[in-house]
């Protein structure tokens, strides 16, 4: 425990801060559900597709962001009958958010038309304070101009991820420059046009693997 | 938005990484090897992928210790940011972490890999307007070597799973 309280005095966790006193239980309540609640992924089968399986599967969260352009995203309603890639990070991540975003933008534009070609890539800026609408619209405006950056607030991020059962967000304290680290959920979330993940992503999932899935889980295809 | 004066995309190298982005995909690498003065540690394949992030950049490469004693990588600037070594890493959880790196051992007759997922050297607070093909003054310095530098090009990003998503893995410079 001595690790975890050390770690806990330089770090914030994400949807906690405001709460003041709820810090500790917020991690914890993260932590626990990690521990105990987590659906189990399975190994992949011998079904072709990349990812692995999520048992139970999952439903969409229930929250509502801000996108990047200002208007109201309501996961549930506004990627209802889309193909939909769910996955948080930030900005400032030079490493696993553009390898992971980039990769999927080549499968996608690879596809060119009929199903996958229009699934819907939502990129949850879980850095807040530098993850502003105009600051994603340019990050992804770079990669591929159709994904769509959310926001809202750090309470209402938390609940989201807490909703796919990632570990808690955290924010590292800033060094003498002003820099901080963030630790994010690495998963990329699969959902249906049907609003349900039944598959999650490594974030450095092949081109490949994403060009052969892609299309059939359009097609509502799984496993 | 100026370009600072040290950071000078020469016309002809840029024209040159460009065909050989063309011919491999994306981002080929630089073909240019830089050495300190006693040979034994050598850097291939330096490239930064353009960033999505206009202010921050990552710089993969591959260095190579060619000499029958260890060193130890301790230090990393350029002119265009702050340049610091991270190491990214995925828990079991799944959770996405980045930590920073003091030293890196390079080990005798052997290589180190710069590249995402993994070690890596991070720009921030980069206030030039990196364009593909533009070459990046980078300067490691090394406990045993002392500096060496090179000039990093700047390649559109490639996908996990192209044929140069091994930095340097792709040309043999033997």
């Amino acid at each position: 425990m001595t690790t975890a309280e050390q770690t806990w005095s330089r770090r914030r966790f994400l949807g906690a801060g405001a709460a003041g006193a709820g810090l500790a239980l917020a991690g914890l309540a993260g932590c626990s559900l990690e521990r105990g609640g987590a659906p189990a992924a399975t190994a992949d089968d011998a079904s072709g597709f990349g990812g692995q399986l999520v048992t139970p599967p999952m439903a969409m969260p229930d929250v509502t962001f801000t996108d990047m352009h200002g208007e109201p995203f309501s996961l549930i309603d506004d990627s209802r009958g889309t193909p939909t890639l769910l996955f948080f990070g930030y900005t400032s991540c030079p490493d696993i958010c553009p390898v992971y975003l980039s990769t999927v933008a080549r499968a996608i534009e690879s596809i060119r038309t009929g199903p996958g070609s229009d699934t819907q890539v939502l990129f949850v800026g879980v850095d807040v304070a530098r993850d502003t609408p105009e600051r994603m619209q340019t990050y992804l405006g770079r990669i591929n101009p159709t994904f769509l950056g959310l926001t809202a607030e750090e309470s209402v991020i938390a609940d989201a991820n807490r909703q796919l059962a990632q570990a808690p967000i955290t924010i590292e304290a800033p060094d003498e420059d002003g820099e901080y680290l963030v630790g994010h959920g690495s998963k990329v979330f699969a959902f249906t046009a049907d609003g349900v993940a039944h598959r999650f992503y490594p974030y450095d999932t092949r081109q490949q693997a994403w060009a052969q899935d892609l299309p059939r889980l359009a097609e509502g295809e799984y496993k | 938005m100026t370009v600072r004066p040290r950071l000078l995309p020469v016309l002809l190298v840029a024209a040159l990484a460009l065909v050989a982005a063309a011919g491999c995909g994306t981002g080929g690498g630089s073909d240019a090897t830089a050495s300190d003065p006693s040979g034994s540690i050598t850097v291939e394949g330096a490239t930064i992928d353009w960033p999505p992030n206009p202010e921050t950049a990552l710089v993969r490469f591959a260095i190579d210790n060619a000499s029958a004693t260890e060193d130890h990588l301790v230090a990393v600037t350029s002119p265009v940011g702050d340049a610091t070594i991270h190491r990214s890493d995925v828990d079991e959880a799944g959770t996405a972490t980045m930590s920073p790196v003091d030293r890196v051992t390079i080990a005798p007759r052997s290589s180190v890999q710069f590249a995402p997922g993994g070690l890596h050297v991070m720009l921030t607070g980069i206030t030039a307007d990196l364009q593909v093909g533009d070459e990046v003054p980078i300067t490691l310095t090394l406990e045993g070597a002392g500096e060496v530098s090179f000039e990093a090009t700047v390649v559109e990003p490639g996908s996990v799973g192209d044929d140069t998503a091994d930095p340097g893995g792709a040309h043999d410079h033997s």
